[in-house]
C-alpha cells in the first residue's frame, strides 16, 4: 500500500471519528487543531486505524504520532514490516 | 513526617495500591469507576489493565505511576494522589498520553463500545492548562482518613513542582460537585472554586459520579 492509499483510508477515518465530512488530511493536523480530536476521539481512532490496516501500534509509536503526517509514517512502517 | 507516616514518590511494588486509588477516586462517592463504565469494564478486569499501564513507562499524566506520591505506614502504601507538570517536559498533552496507554492496553473492541459515548465525554471535559500543575485521583484508606496524608501528599507535589519548573505557580483539580468532602479537603490546601462546568446530556450521570464539574484552583 502506497502513501496516496494510506491517506485515503485514514482521512475517511477521521472523518468517520470527528464527523466531520469534509475533513482534508494534512501531514501537520494534530491535536491542537481539531475542535473534536479529545482523548476518547484519539482512542475510537487509534482503534479504528488498528482494525482498518490490521496493525497493532506499540505505545512508543502512539506517544511518538504527534500529527497526521507521523500516523501516516507509522501505518506506512508497520505495513511494511507485514509485507517482508 | 512524624507518627510512623512518611511521603515518597510511588515505586513499582505500589502498582496494586494505586489502581485502588484510581478505581477508588474513579467513583467518587457513586458505586462504579466511571473508566469501568465508559468501556464496559467490570471492575477486577479495570483493575487489571489499571496495573498494566502503570507499569509502563509513560510519564506527564493520571495514568502514569511516576505521577503519584503516596504516604506509607510502617512501611505500607496508605494514601495517594497523581500530580504532574502539564506539557512537560515534552510538551505531550496529558490527555493524550492517557488516551495512549488505554489505546495500548484496553482491548479493541471495548474502546469502540464507546464510540457512541463522545457527546457525554465531552459535555463534561475540561482543557487542562500547559504550565499548571495538574492533581488528580486521590485516595486514602479507610482506617487512615482524618489525618490530613493527602494534604502532606500536596504539599510534597507543590514542592516538586517549584523545583522543576521556577515560573510554574498554579495549580489546579477537578472535582464532582457531589463530593463535598474532598472539596473541603482541596480548600485546606489553599485551593478555591474557579469554574463550575454543568453537563446537560441525560446520559452523564450513566458514565460520570455527578453531572456537575469543578475547578479549584491554587495560585502557590
Amino acid at each position: 500500500m502506497n502513501r496516496e492509499q494510506i491517506v485515503e483510508k485514514l482521512t475517511a477515518i477521521f472523518r468517520k471519528v470527528f464527523s466531520d465530512s469534509s475533513l482534508k488530511l494534512e501531514d501537520s493536523m494534530s491535536f491542537n487543531d481539531v475542535d473534536e480530536w479529545n482523548s476518547l476521539t484519539n482512542m475510537i481512532m487509534i482503534a479504528e486505524i488498528e482494525k482498518e490496516f490490521g496493525i497493532k501500534f506499540k505505545l512508543k509509536d502512539l506517544n511518538a504520532m504527534k500529527d497526521a503526517g507521523a500516523i501516516v509514517d507509522t501505518i506506512s512502517r508497520l505495513l511494511g514490516k507485514l509485507t517482508h | 513526617m512524624t507518627d510512623g507516616y512518611t511521603i515518597r514518590k510511588a515505586t513499582l511494588k505500589d502498582v496494586d495500591f494505586i489502581a485502588t486509588v484510581i478505581i477508588e477516586a474513579e467513583k467518587s462517592m457513586t458505586a462504579n469507576p466511571g473508566l469501568a463504565k465508559l468501556f464496559d469494564l467490570t471492575e477486577e478486569e479495570l483493575r487489571g489493565y489499571l496495573v498494566m499501564m502503570l507499569e509502563e513507562e509513560t510519564d506527564g499524566c493520571e495514568l502514569s505511576l511516576s505521577s503519584f506520591y503516596v504516604a506509607t505506614y510502617l512501611d505500607k502504601p496508605v494514601a495517594s494522589m497523581a500530580g504532574w507538570l502539564e506539557g512537560y517536559p515534552d510538551g505531550d498533552s496529558s490527555s493524550i498520553l492517557k488516551a495512549n496507554l488505554l489505546s495500548f492496553i484496553l482491548p479493541k473492541e471495548n474502546i469502540l463500545t464507546a464510540m457512541d459515548r463522545q457527546e457525554v465525554v465531552k459535555s463534561l471535559q475540561i482543557d487542562r492548562q500547559k504550565g499548571t500543575y495538574q492533581l488528580e485521583y486521590a485516595y486514602t484508606a479507610p482506617e487512615h482518613r482524618g489525618k490530613g496524608l493527602v494534604n502532606k501528599i500536596i504539599e510534597s507535589h507543590l514542592m516538586y513542582a517549584k523545583s522543576i519548573c521556577v515560573n510554574c505557580h498554579k495549580a489546579q483539580v477537578h472535582v464532582f460537585e457531589n463530593n463535598p468532602i474532598a472539596i473541603r479537603m482541596y480548600e485546606r490546601s489553599g485551593f478555591s472554586i474557579v469554574e463550575r462546568f454543568e453537563s446537560s446530556d441525560p446520559l452523564t450521570k450513566t458514565y460520570f459520579p455527578f453531572n456537575v464539574e469543578l475547578l479549584m484552583e491554587n495560585n502557590f
